[in-house]
């Protein structure tokens, strides 16, 4: 069995390079080697601008690497997309709702897109209405939720299907806290032996919490990758921010020595 | 920006503008900036107006030669049929006809051939309807009673037809009955008299293109029969007459052109100033609430009126800026196009400035008129889109009445002049004529100055204080609930 | 259960109907409100004609000089007009009248004597009849009989209406008199043989459906235009605003779906809109607002029924067209706003398509059935009228149809996460064209345009000298700008930019020999071309005509040299240089050669353009350099001037029209073939 069959995500040397006219290019991915195994969550940690809603989306078949490879549940990402979307849950800050929408037609739409049949579909989704707590809303449309409580109803979309990998860009930005807590809660909650959580944050809190393994970015590169206790002995910090920094100064360092204009 | 970022120590000295126009002004240049700043902006204003106009008119300057062109090497069926004993004369008149035919042909249509070739030779069937109907009273001027008399009553068409087939030889009849355009129908009328119909069908394109064809060749016969006529009686045709006649217009090239400017130019003056103001207005009452900038300008130290009023006055101004610029469009299409059809040298358009001068504080008001309403109406809409919605049927308010000046029957009269745009578009048109200042009518001309800038007023008051309300986050009342609030004055912001 | 366009298109509608003010603001409203727009502006109408009825317009008259019994005679006739009030008067003092009455044709004269005798009488006007309207005299005319003299405002309404009224009384007596004398002398009147009695024989309900068919399509086109839009905005611009449209994406169903989805909903609420404004004017027709339609509307029976749903039959493709450009318009915006600014050029482009069928004498034919909008246009109107030919018909709603089904699958491909995503302006996707590729293209629309709008008005301005401006001043212009511009980005000689860096003789003289051939050539194209679209023979040529008073070495220079040396800088030289950056040479050609055909801005040379236009261009890349495109240009056009009838003695033009020149064509692909280059394509970096 191949490295990709047997873990949820894999990437072989992923890179994407935008041609931006009159300014050459911008390189926002540059050669990722990334493996998340079932049963763990793993955090991709890293700033602004850093290319991890690249890598993310690159994985959710958004965009096409401009080199290299990646797997999703032993699927190639260029192969067959629709079959690594219907295995994968994907949701980020710009994936909106319907503002005209009551929750339970927002799910029924996507329960359809993703071909469930309908008495399965009305079971799994009373399934999820009791397990966001979503009683409350239920017949308001989306447009006049809370962002808390839309917060839910994207998870909830995001989990219809109950898929194998959940790739989540930056899930809790924009929350109040306890739709913050509501968050964390529930990605921890996704931790059981067949299923992986990859999910992006530049909150270090959050990913000391929740990770089992996390990976830092910076400038299109992955900088560092394990426990936090690997990368604790690899840079010889305590916290995780002076490990962040720590491996940025390094990264910066580097990369003044071969190309000092950029 | 109105007020910049000040260090506390700072706010206590700070002096940003109090007054009313003042704050409008700052609030003006701010908007128009940012508007400017705006791809779209530029886009909507200025590229598209003056590539849209000209690629407009090519196209449909090229669309009219293709289909001329196509229309000219049609050919059109005509059938010739002639009731007993006129057979003879039938093929002479198919002769005659023939010939001019080919002449026009040589002098200007070489490829119209509308062939008259089947000539009745042998008809002689006891049924065909024209024998046995009863003529008509009047030759020269009756009603075209006869196709109920010729081709019966149900389908005159298809009779027709059917009594032309039976009038043609056999081989053509079959062949020919279908494609035939048109039927020269030769008859008896009272009297003995020989008559000839010209039947066609008005609902067919080709009967239609046969039938002018042919009116055009028997005029062109009777002239030149006319015209031998009088050579036999030894005089040309035209002396004939006790006298010539001849006309001389008064009107220089600068006239004419004068004239269609003043007809043309109000309806699109207008028609562009609500189309250039209707995505400012948009944009700065429905896309403010959207991009939630509202709040911001609203918590300036500032008189909100006067924030609102420079609002208003920025979509005036956009919306002014984007008229001119269709116009120009226009305007530099439509020239170019008339020079290419030659009718270039027979108007020449040349604007006075007083004349200019004059309309300017009309269209001024028109524009400030024309903003405060469709702010008004964008200011009950939550999103850019039920904005747009809402003035795409506003906009068709101020259409209707824009026409009036392309009327060439109206006239300004005072009660004309008070009707909000209808006044101001015979206004201009009045003016634009370019009749000496002494001649203008004055009297109408206040009355629609000052029609239009009570319109004005009236509509910025009301924009005014639509505008100036309570943040419209979490306003759920229905559009009537709020006019009536509005009406009842209790809408108002706390000032 | 595989997810199904349906649902997709369930969704949309759902969403739409939801948001009820917009709805009724958008479809409902409007459908509402054409009809209402329509009886106004025929009242409106109505009142400028009665106030143009009841206005009393006034005329002085001077009848001295007359026969008495003419005068008498007019006097009557013109007593007879209604709200037109003659009064003699005493005119002899206005002069400056011409002898003759000169032909409308023969008044062709110069501009300024033309407005300076206005003024004179304009003055002669105001003091003699400041207040009439119309001033009729007598004068004595060459042969002795009297030329009656209207003089009128050519600028005014009233007078204008005063000038038509009694030049019909005129010319009706005129015409009495002279029918009487051909009677006293020949016994009959010999235009009596020709007198046409015109029947119309097309049923009332033909009559009435081809009215209501005229009109019909361009308010079916402004109304799906503007209710579509709504929709079409919706679901693709307003949609990718939101960030919905990522979490469709994301979702495993095939981009197709989507989009066919999306465009089902936008066609549905298109349609809905339509037939909601088809009743509510049947409905304004049955209450007898609308007289055209009234007869129409009048007989609601089967056979009327039968052709309304088969011409709206017949007229879907058009419906289907409408909501795929709105949805391929819409997709392309990147907001709401966006695609509002695209709404204003399709409604246009769409009334221009559609704008033929208004005419009655257009026939639908196989030609026009093949042009989108127009062709089911006709048929529906050939419909209503009951007068559809089935092959036209059939081809009309095929080639809508087809053209609309490659737009849907233009539509699929825009729903591409890359590119809705990309956070640079759209092009910013490996298949971007490089820079030098859109510098290429923007200068190459921006020398249309200006040959166009700025070129052609100083043709009109000056022939010769507007001419020689718009090749050595705005196309090499151009070119060398171009050149230049290119020469600092890639860093390469400008000469090499232009095509110029080689001379490369053989293949020169090759060029040559092409040329003869190559007349020949696109004279059989033009041929061909005139059996689909046949060239008007009126209204051309008054710019042609001025160019034949020229002597021929300036024809040449004009027509053949300039265009030879400063067309070929500018696009075999800058701007193909520029397109070659890009990634396909078959596209570079075609473009730069689709450039240079839109150049010449008439329909009718489109094609022979085109295709010399990638002549040139492969000549180019063959030869290596644009020294035998020019050569080849200029004698091309050369010839083909000198072949035109007129310009020089027949046996010159019978020699360039030789079979014997195929040989030497041959010889000059031969020669072009064997001097060919083989790689140095683009200008080597300096």
């Amino acid at each position: 069995m191949s490295d990709q069959d047997s873990h949820a995500i894999v990437t072989r040397s992923l890179s994407k390079v935008y041609p931006t006219p009159g300014k050459g290019e911008v390189r926002a991915l540059d050669s990722l080697d990334l493996t998340c195994s079932y049963g763990e969550i793993y955090g991709l940690l890293g700033p602004n601008g850093a290319g991890k809603s690249t890598a993310l989306r690159i994985l959710a078949t958004m965009l096409e690497p401009t080199s290299g490879q990646a797997w999703v549940h032993g699927i190639e990402v260029g192969d067959d997309p629709l079959e690594v979307r219907r295995r994968l849950g994907f949701l980020s800050a710009t994936t909106g709702l319907y503002a005209r929408l009551d929750p339970r037609e927002t799910l029924e739409y996507f329960g359809k897109l993703h071909g469930i049949p309908a008495p399965k579909l009305k079971d799994r989704i009373d399934e999820l209405i009791a397990a966001f707590k979503m009683e409350s809303f239920l017949d308001r449309r989306c447009e006049q939720l809370s962002s808390g409580q839309k917060q839910r109803v994207s998870i909830a979309r995001a989990v219809l299907h109950d898929p194998a990998v959940l790739i989540l860009d930056e899930p809790t930005t924009g929350l109040d806290i306890l739709a913050t807590s509501d968050m964390i809660e529930f990605i921890s909650a996704r931790k059981d032996g067949r299923r992986c959580v990859l999910f992006s944050t530049h909150v270090l809190s959050e990913a000391e919490r929740l990770c089992d393994r996390i990976g830092v970015l910076y400038k299109g590169k992955l900088l560092g990758s394990g426990t936090l206790a690997e990368l604790r002995a690899d840079t010889g910090k305590e916290w995780l921010d002076d490990v962040f920094r720590e491996l940025v100064a390094r990264a910066d360092a580097g990369s003044a020595e071969t190309t000092p204009a950029r | 920006m109105t007020a910049p970022q000040h260090s506390d120590a700072l706010a206590s000295e700070a002096s940003p503008p109090q007054g009313l126009l003042p704050t409008a002004w700052t609030v003006v240049k701010k908007e128009l900036l940012t508007s400017f700043r705006d791809r779209q902006v530029w886009v909507y204003t200025v590229v598209l107006p003056l590539l849209m106009y000209p690629v407009l008119f090519w196209v449909m300057l090229q669309a009219s030669t293709v289909i001329e062109g196509r229309r000219q090497v049609r050919e059109v069926e005509v059938a010739l049929v002639a009731d007993e004993g006129l057979q003879l004369k039938a093929s002479e008149l198919g002769a005659e006809l023939r010939a001019v035919i080919d002449g026009a042909g040589a002098r200007d249509e070489p490829d119209s051939d509308p062939a008259d070739t089947p000539e009745s030779t042998g008809s002689t069937d006891p049924e065909s309807p024209a024998d046995n109907g009863p003529g008509p009273a009047e030759d020269d001027e009756a009603e075209p009673t006869n196709p109920v008399v010729l081709f019966g009553l149900t389908r005159p068409w298809g009779q027709a037809r059917a009594a032309a087939a039976l009038a043609l030889p056999a081989d053509q009849a079959k062949d020919d009955a279908d494609a035939i355009d048109a039927y020269l129908h030769m008859t008896r009328g009272p009297e003995g008299a020989v008559a000839i119909q010209l039947v066609h069908d008005s609902a067919r394109a080709n009967s239609v293109l046969a039938k002018r064809r042919l009116e055009g060749h028997f005029e062109t016969l009777s002239r030149e029969a006319r015209a031998a006529g009088a050579l036999e009686l030894g005089a040309e045709l035209g002396s004939l007459s006790s006298f010539n006649s001849g006309s001389q217009s008064t009107a220089g090239a600068k006239d004419t052109g004068a004239m269609l400017l003043s007809m043309m130019l109000p309806m699109m003056l207008i028609i562009m100033s609500v189309m250039g103001s209707f995505y400012p207005a948009v944009d700065l009452t429905a896309g403010e609430i959207e991009r939630k900038t509202e709040e911001t300008t609203l918590l300036l130290p500032v008189p909100r009126m006067g924030v609102q009023l420079g609002k208003l006055l920025a979509v005036a101004a956009a919306g002014g800026l984007a008229a001119v610029m269709n116009l120009t469009g226009i305007v530099l299409a439509a020239e170019h196009l008339l020079g290419m059809m030659g009718a270039g040298s027979r108007l020449e358009i040349e604007l006075s400035l007083p004349h200019l001068a004059l309309t300017l504080p009309l269209l001024l008001a028109f524009l400030v008129f024309v903003s405060a309403v469709l702010v008004s109406v964008a200011s009950f809409a939550k999103t850019f889109k039920q904005g747009q919605s809402m003035l795409g049927s506003a906009q068709m308010l101020f259409l209707l009445p824009a026409i009036a000046s392309s009327l060439p029957g109206l006239v300004l009269s005072p009660a004309l002049a008070a009707v909000p745009v209808v006044g101001l578009s015979m206004s201009l048109r009045t003016i634009l004529r370019g009749d000496p200042f002494g001649e203008l009518p004055w009297g109408s001309l206040a009355v629609a100055f000052l029609a239009q800038f009570i319109a004005a007023g009236l509509a910025l008051w009301v924009g005014l204080r639509l505008l100036d309300r309570e943040l419209d986050s979490g306003d759920e009342r229905t559009i009537p609930q709020r006019m009536r609030a509005l009406l009842a004055g209790r809408d108002g912001a706390p000032k | 259960m595989k997810p199904s366009w349906l649902d997709v298109a369930k969704n949309e509608l759902l969403r739409l109907v939801r948001d009820r003010r917009a709805l009724f603001l958008a479809v409902v409203l409007p459908a509402l409100l054409y009809p209402l727009l329509f009886v106004g502006m025929e009242k409106l109408e109505q009142v400028g004609e009665k106030t143009l009825e009841a206005r009393e317009l006034t005329g002085l008259v001077d009848l001295s000089g007359l026969e008495p019994d003419l005068a008498d005679e007019l006097r009557e006739r013109f007593g007879n007009l209604e709200k037109l009030e003659l009064t003699e008067a005493d005119l002899s003092q206005l002069n400056g009248l011409p002898d003759v009455v000169r032909s409308r044709r023969a008044r062709a004269e110069d501009i300024e004597v033309r407005n300076a005798r206005a003024e004179a009488f304009s003055l002669q006007m105001d003091a003699l009849a400041p207040d009439a309207d119309l001033a009729l005299v007598a004068r004595a005319g060459p042969d002795g009989r009297p030329i009656l003299w209207m003089v009128f405002d050519g600028g005014n309404v009233g007078s204008m209406e005063a000038q038509n009224r009694v030049e019909d009384t005129l010319d009706e007596l005129a015409e009495e008199q002279r029918r009487d004398a051909l009677i006293a002398g020949l016994g009959r009147d010999p235009a009596e043989d020709y007198r046409v009695e015109t029947i119309d024989a097309a049923a009332p309900e033909d009559a009435a459906g081809a009215a209501l068919g005229r009109f019909l399509p361009l308010i079916a086109v402004l109304v799906m235009v503007s209710g579509g839009a709504f929709a079409a905005l919706d679901a693709f611009a307003a949609e990718r605003e939101n960030g919905t449209l990522e979490t469709l994406l994301v979702q495993p169903v095939p981009a197709r779906t989507l989009a066919v989805g999306k465009f089902a909903a936008v066609l549905l609420v298109a349609v809905i809109a339509w037939a909601g404004n088809a009743a509510s004017l049947l409905g304004t027709a049955a209450a007898g607002l609308l007289p055209e339609a009234a007869g129409a509307a009048g007989g609601f029976d089967a056979q009327l029924l039968g052709r309304v749903g088969l011409g709206l039959l017949l007229f879907m493709p058009s419906a289907v067209l409408i909501a795929v450009a709105l949805c391929l318009v819409s997709s392309r915006a990147r907001s709401f706003r966006e695609g509002q600014n695209y709404l204003l050029p399709v409604t246009l482009a769409g009334i221009a398509l559609v704008a033929p069928a208004m005419s009655p004498d257009v026939e639908l034919d196989v030609v026009l059935a093949c042009v989108p909008l127009l062709g089911p246009s006709l048929a529906l109107r050939d419909a209503l009228s009951g007068n559809l030919s089935l092959l036209p018909a059939l081809i009309a709603v095929v080639a809508s149809l087809v053209v609309a089904a490659l737009m849907l699958t233009r539509l699929a491909s825009t729903l591409d996460a890359e590119r809705l995503l990309a956070e640079a302006p759209s092009k910013a996707s490996t298949r971007t064209p490089l820079a030098a590729v859109r510098r290429s293209q923007l200068t190459g629309g921006a020398a249309v345009l200006l040959v166009y709008l700025v070129g052609m008005r100083l043709q009109a301005w000056d022939l010769v000298p507007g001419l020689l401006i718009s090749m050595w001043g705005i196309v090499l212009g151009l070119a060398v700008w171009l050149g230049l511009l290119h020469a600092k980005r890639e860093g390469t000689s400008f000469v090499a930019e232009l095509g110029l860096s080689t001379v490369n003789p053989l293949a020169c003289l090759g060029a040559l020999l092409l040329a003869p051939g190559l007349v020949q050539g696109m004279r059989v194209l033009l041929e061909f071309q005139g059996r689909f679209i046949p060239m008007p023979t009126a209204g051309m040529g008054d710019e042609l005509a001025g160019l034949m008073e020229l002597s021929v070495p300036t024809l040449l220079l004009l027509i053949a040299v300039s265009p030879g040396i400063c067309e070929e800088l500018l696009m075999r030289g800058s701007v193909l240089s520029g397109l070659l950056r890009g990634p396909s040479r078959v596209q570079a050609i075609a473009m730069q050669a689709g450039l240079f055909a839109i150049m010449h801005a008439s329909v009718h040379r489109l094609a022979i353009t085109f295709v010399l236009g990638a002549l040139l261009g492969v000549l180019r890349l063959g030869a290596g350099t644009i020294v035998p495109c020019m050569l080849l240009h200029m004698a091309y056009n050369g010839l083909q001037l000198l072949s035109t009838t007129g310009v020089v003695a027949a046996r010159w033009g019978e020699l360039i029209l030789h079979p014997g020149w195929w040989a030497a064509f041959v010889v000059g692909l031969a020669l072009i073939w064997s001097s060919s280059v083989k790689g140095a394509l683009l200008p080597k970096k300096s």
